[in-house]
């Protein structure tokens, strides 16, 4: 009798625990650290994103919050699980957006690697038809967006006030953000004379050197007191004969350009500006000795990244290496793709056909230097304002560091009769919340406005009040040997648990536009009159957010992973 | 009994009215004379009665000493004649002082600043703490000159040594461009004689000078007191607890009790002849060094009484052996037993049935 | 005396080197460096940092640094291409010296006088308008008074400048908002070092010998109290030349103080060097002129023992 008892305790005990076992759902799910920045709206934004992936997923993620640079080294270090990142077109073509998510590119920081998306990648940089690198570039786009090893989130706007006698102020989502060259004033309370704007820079120009120019405060002025061979206009169009070139004309293949510059062009000290300058300047960008970031803008040259790639010692230790690199950097300079025929002739051999190059000569580092000018002031070069020549519509009066700058028109001109401003008076002012004082007291023309300030300038200042869509995606980088991760389903369970539109309204509340794929929709198609994202892309990604399939593709994640489900609250 | 009262106080309003006219007609006799002096304060727990009708006088050259336990009012009394009480908390609240001629407490605050120092000078009990840290000692001297005698810096600095050399500070040229803090306790008193009598007043009020000194300096300090008042022909007001440094100094003496004095005389009265029976407990306290070692030392039993409140009567009455009903109900009136020597006692009044007998032996101290 | 000069800096010379090293240290520690942006490619990293140096071993560095410091050349900013620290320095620092000073001596002089008038009229009105700025100049943080003020006084009334720094009606603002808080310190030490000195003996003494109350409050009550606000000039001066930082920012004035912040946020390693040292050398300077002040004011301290 008692025997029977405890075998049938024994049973039921083995039967109840079998049941557990067989209920168990695994391990507990390892943290998923959420990598942000330190500032006050950077925890702002990652909280509010903690928060929808709480409500859409039901998983917490840790919040990591750590400055600016060392997010970067630990992007690069491959040290995160997710982190939020941007990036801003550099030049009006999807394939900016796209060719930093091939196996070998510097930039994939997630380092995925996709056979068929670098084959497509490859094939669009090879070929020069237009319509069929749109339906390869949108081919890649879709396997990306598929895989989702960065899950696009949100596209921003730029939000910005401007008083009403302000007119003529070019703004552009790719390339210098700001042209002054056509501003002019019309109705200004005290009186229009002398044509003038009062703007805020935001901060000291870091840097005014063309060739290593790496932020959008510098490349504002340099946009305005310096000019390339062509000056884009509204939507980063150009025309021939916008800037210093007259005219140019193009190879069969597509592949050579011969540029004519307009005659009498002049330096600001006089001296003539000929296409040596261009010459000089481009070799100068991808001189090893030079350390430009932007090299890389040059390598649609040919022999231009040959110069890039050549290694210096270590001048001091090893003079007679250091000499022989520098007769190697010559000697690939000598056979690299530019060079100046005549004073007013440029040649230009392109590694292969590229259909922006034209565009991409706008961006600063394409900007022309005075070989001698240059040489002279060396390292001081645009360190002061007589330091440095300029060529633009602009040039720099006065520059009190950290606090002012004054730019004039520019008498030697080539087109100064169409400046109608006498000078732009610039502050240098961080804070956000002065500026906002100076620009209600009609001390300032034109300010950005911060999220913070968007209801009180809707409400008050309704006309004043605008937005524009910038060439700049935000997107979250998985790192792919995370144990979750890693699987493609737990990512499109991710995507499709974060409620876009929601983000955008309610926590960055900025007028940011939630992002239904990555290539922002400011970016060009196969020409100017079509958008990559409308015309190829569509809305992959699903703006609000779809909960039942990311419950669905996280349970089926989960259980393969063996993990266990999160505690649903 | 309310009408007796008012007689009373009438008839010594009248007394020293008289008097005071006399002194007058001399104008010469009396240099200072507090006349039924009464000073409160008034604190967030009540209204303190420190002076009760204080009523004594100085004669020039004169060398008196008053006398008496601490919160009896001797130093609230001294203060009051330089007008140093500090008046938000203080009060004066009725009485008449008069200085030289001049009626103190109707003085302008600016007239008094001219009393101050040129006319009255005043040492006090603490020369650690009396003295500015900051300036030189020389200095301290010199502000007092300049501002009274109006000499030029250099006359002033040459005058302040003289007084240093004066109260016997050895090497006083060195002295004067010293800090408080490099001088001795002993010396720094010195120094605070000095600055008081750098301008050569008429009275020189030393309160408690010698209470925070080592006992040997105390005689040093004395005897300077003595030689200065003999050379210098001055009149001094000592106000002390201490009856051993009465002996040595004062000609005259001012027993207070309760901020109300109860017996004046001269020193030899007071010593050999004390009427008030608190007077008399105070000389029996004096430990002595010629008694057996194991003698008890004699106190007085009880506590001064609260000020908040002050009595009806005699103010002594809780402690005193020989009280009467009387003594509870009213407080006498000074009472002339021999010339000079007044006391404010029932026991000598002339209606008291029982005269107590007045004897000389009261283990009379050597002056 | 010249001893004690001469021992006080060797030991600011030392304490300096330890701090260069502590920054050194610290400064390569943190991670990222001065190039990182979101554009940066290993390749190009390698290039820029040949061009720096900062490729050379550590130590190496740390010891031409120092024997650059010695030369008194504080290297070139990596963020502001081309630009000397020292240039930099140069350029900046007499602004936040100017502002520094200005707040500093409306600081001193407004809040010695307030604690002053308080305690001499301890319990009336003055005192209590006394009490109430302090305690708002001491809990309100500066930068909002300077917002507040900016608002007000620039936007609203237009009476004063918003920002910027072009003559001396912009100094206002900044100077006030930046002593506002010292102001307050100064008014509430000051007055109860008078409280307390008012009481002592001394001064019974030296009314006692008929010097007149304006006398008595300044030889006396005020040479005394002011001792104890000696000892604190230290802290104090650090406090404003800190707190430039933001009052600088604010309105725009081209001072030291972003730069102080700023190199760290770039890892401009040059030019983090040089504002710490450079800061670090002016603290402690300071301090030790504080020190001597001290004890020349106060002549009961004597900085060599022994000899009185």
């Amino acid at each position: 009798m008692r025997f029977k008892k405890w075998f049938s305790a024994l049973v039921c005990g083995l039967l109840l625990l079998s049941l557990v076992a067989g209920c168990s759902p695994g391990q507990p799910l390892p943290p998923i650290k959420f990598l942000s920045g330190d500032s006050e709206v950077a925890k702002k934004y990652a909280m509010g994103l903690q928060e929808i992936v709480r409500k859409g997923l039901g998983i917490e993620l840790t919040l990591e919050n750590v400055d600016f640079k060392t997010r970067l080294q630990k992007m690069r270090d491959g040290d995160f699980a997710i982190v939020m990142a941007g990036w801003a077109a550099d030049y009006n073509d999807p394939m900016t957006f796209l060719d930093m998510w091939t196996t070998n590119s510097p930039y994939n920081d997630v380092k995925w690697s996709n056979k068929q998306y670098d084959d497509l990648i490859a094939k669009a940089k090879a070929s020069g038809d237009q319509a069929e690198r749109m339906n390869l570039m949108a081919q890649a786009e879709k396997i990306l967006l598929e895989e989702l090893p960065i899950i696009p989130i949100y596209w921003p706007q730029r939000n910005y006030a401007e008083h009403p006698w302000v007119k003529g102020i070019i703004r552009t989502a790719i390339g210098p953000g700001n042209d002054w060259k056509f501003a002019y004033t019309e109705g200004r309370p005290g009186g229009d004379d002398p044509q003038h704007l009062n703007l805020n820079l935001g901060e000291e120009p870091p840097d005014l050197q063309s060739i290593t120019t790496t932020d959008t405060v510098s490349f504002d002025v340099l946009n305005a007191c310096l000019e390339g061979l062509v000056r884009l206009g509204p939507d980063g169009q150009y025309k021939q004969g916008s800037g210093l070139a007259e005219s140019w004309t193009v190879s069969e293949d597509g592949t050579k350009y011969t540029f004519k510059l307009k005659k009498g062009l002049k330096w600001s000290d006089g001296t003539p500006l000929t296409a040596h300058d261009f010459e000089y300047a481009w070799k100068k960008a991808v001189d090893p000795r030079t350390a430009s970031q932007y090299n890389y803008m040059l390598f649609y040259i040919k022999g231009a990244e040959d110069v890039a790639n050549i290694q210096l010692p270590d001048k001091e230790k090893e003079p007679a290496k250091y000499k022989e690199a520098e007769a190697a950097i010559q000697a690939a300079m000598d056979k690299m793709g530019v060079k100046a025929v005549d004073d007013l002739t440029l040649e230009v051999e392109l590694v292969a056909k590229n259909n922006i190059f034209i565009s991409l000569t706008a961006f600063p580092t394409y900007f022309p230097l005075n070989q001698k000018a240059h040489e002279k002031w060396g390292d001081k070069y645009a360190t002061e304002k007589d330091k440095m020549l300029f060529c633009g519509p602009f040039v720099i009066d006065q520059w009190e560091h950290g606090s002012k700058m004054v730019l004039k028109k520019n008498p030697n001109y080539w087109d100064a009769k169409n400046v109608k401003l006498e000078y732009i008076q610039f502050d240098m002012i961080k804070d956000i919340n002065t500026p906002i004082s100076m620009y209600e007291a009609n001390q300032l023309d034109a300010i950005g406005v911060p999220g913070d300030f968007i209801p009180k300038f809707q409400k008050e200042r309704p006309q004043e009040f605008h937005q524009m869509a910038e060439a700049v995606a935000w997107y979250l980088e998985c790192n792919l040997n995370h144990p979750v991760l890693k699987d493609p389903k737990f990512r499109k369970a991710l995507s499709m648990a974060i409620d876009r539109q929601a983000y955008c309204d309610n926590v960055l509340r900025n007028y940011s536009k939630p992002a239904t794929g990555l290539t922002p929709p400011s970016i060009a198609g196969k020409d100017a009159t079509e958008s990559f994202h409308d015309k190829y892309i569509g809305n992959i990604l699903p703006a609000t957010g779809n909960p039942q399939e990311a419950q669905k593709l996280l349970k089926e994640s989960l259980k393969q992973l063996g993990y266990a489900l999160p505690k649903q609250k | 009994m309310e009408a007796v009262h008012d007689n009373r106080g009438e008839q010594t309003r009248d007394l020293i009215q008289a008097k005071k006219r006399q002194d007058l007609a001399s104008s010469r006799s009396t240099l200072l004379s507090i006349e039924d002096l009464q000073v409160s304060f008034h604190t967030y727990a009540g209204e303190v009665h420190a002076v009760r009708g204080v009523s004594y006088s100085v004669e020039r050259g004169g060398s008196l000493a008053v006398v008496g336990e601490s919160g009896c009012g001797k130093t609230v009394t001294a203060q009051a004649v330089m007008r140093l009480t500090p008046i938000p908390p203080g009060e004066i609240k009725g009485g008449k002082i008069f200085f030289n001629g001049k009626d103190i407490l109707s003085l302008s605050e600016r007239e008094m600043q001219s009393v101050r120092g040129k006319e009255i000078g005043m040492i006090f009990q603490d020369p650690m703490t009396g003295l500015n840290p900051t300036m030189t000692v020389g200095n301290q001297i010199v502000e007092a000159l300049i501002k009274h005698q109006r000499l030029s810096r250099r006359a002033a600095w040459e005058k302040a040594v003289e007084m240093l050399n004066m109260v016997e500070i050895p090497n006083p040229a060195v002295r004067a461009t010293q800090y408080p803090h490099q001088f001795s306790g002993g010396m720094r008193q010195r120094a605070m004689i000095a600055m008081a009598l750098a301008c050569e007043p008429l009275l020189l009020i030393a309160d408690e000078p010698t209470t925070s000194l080592d006992v040997t300096i105390q005689a040093q300090i004395l005897d300077l007191l003595k030689e200065l008042q003999e050379k210098l022909g001055m009149t001094i007001i000592l106000i002390t607890h201490n009856l051993g440094v009465v002996a040595r100094l004062a000609k005259d003496i001012v027993v207070m009790y309760a901020g109300k004095v109860v017996e004046k005389g001269s020193s030899a009265q007071v010593f050999y002849n004390a009427m008030h029976p608190y007077t008399r407990a105070l000389l029996k306290s004096v430990p002595r060094l010629d008694r057996p070692t194991r003698t008890r030392l004699e106190s007085i039993p009880g506590t001064p009484p609260d000020l908040f409140v002050p009595p009806r009567g005699c103010a002594f009455a809780p402690r005193c052996r020989h009280t009467m009903r009387i003594c509870v109900e009213h407080d006498a009136d000074p009472i002339e037993t021999e010339p000079g020597h007044r006391v404010s006692c029932w026991l000598w009044h002339k209606d008291n049935p029982h005269p107590p007998k007045s004897d000389h032996t009261n283990g009379g101290f050597d002056l | 005396m010249l001893r004690y000069i001469l021992r006080r800096f060797g030991f600011m010379v030392l304490s300096l080197w330890v701090i260069v090293t502590i920054t050194f240290i610290l400064m390569n520690v943190v991670p990222g460096n001065p190039f990182s942006s979101a554009k940066l490619t290993p390749q190009v990293l390698k290039q820029l940092e040949r061009k720096y140096n900062l490729d050379r071993p550590k130590w190496e560095q740390y010891l031409t640094y120092l024997k650059n410091l010695l030369r008194f050349d504080l290297g070139i900013s990596i963020r502001e291409r081309g630009r000397s620290v020292n240039s930099i320095i140069k350029s900046c620092f007499p602004v936040s010296l100017v502002v520094g000073i200005e707040a500093l001596c409306f600081a001193v002089t407004t809040g010695l006088a307030l604690g002053i008038i308080a305690a001499l009229y301890r319990g009336r009105t003055i005192d209590y308008i006394a009490i109430i700025i302090a305690i708002i100049g001491v809990s309100v943080p500066n930068f909002v008074v300077a917002s507040t003020l900016q608002y007000i006084l620039g936007a609203k009334l237009k009476i004063l400048p918003i920002a910027r720094w072009e003559g001396p009606k912009y100094h206002i603002l900044p100077a006030f908002s930046l002593g506002l808080g010292t102001l307050a310190t100064m008014a509430r030490m000051m007055r109860s070092s008078m409280l307390e000195v008012v009481n002592q003996d001394y001064i019974r003494t030296a009314k006692a010998k008929g010097l007149s109350p304006v006398q008595v409050t300044w030889r006396h009550c005020i040479r005394n109290a002011i001792l104890p606000i000696v000892t604190i000039l230290g802290p104090l001066i650090a406090n404003i030349t800190t707190g430039t930082l933001v009052v600088e920012r604010m309105f725009g004035i081209p001072g030291l103080g972003r730069y102080f912040v700023e190199s760290i946020y770039n890892r401009d390693y040059p030019l983090i060097m040089g504002t710490t040292v450079f800061y670090a050398a002016i603290l402690l300077l300071m301090t030790f002129l504080v020190d001597i002040t001290y004890a020349i004011v106060d002549p009961r301290i004597r900085l060599v023992k022994g000899r009185d």
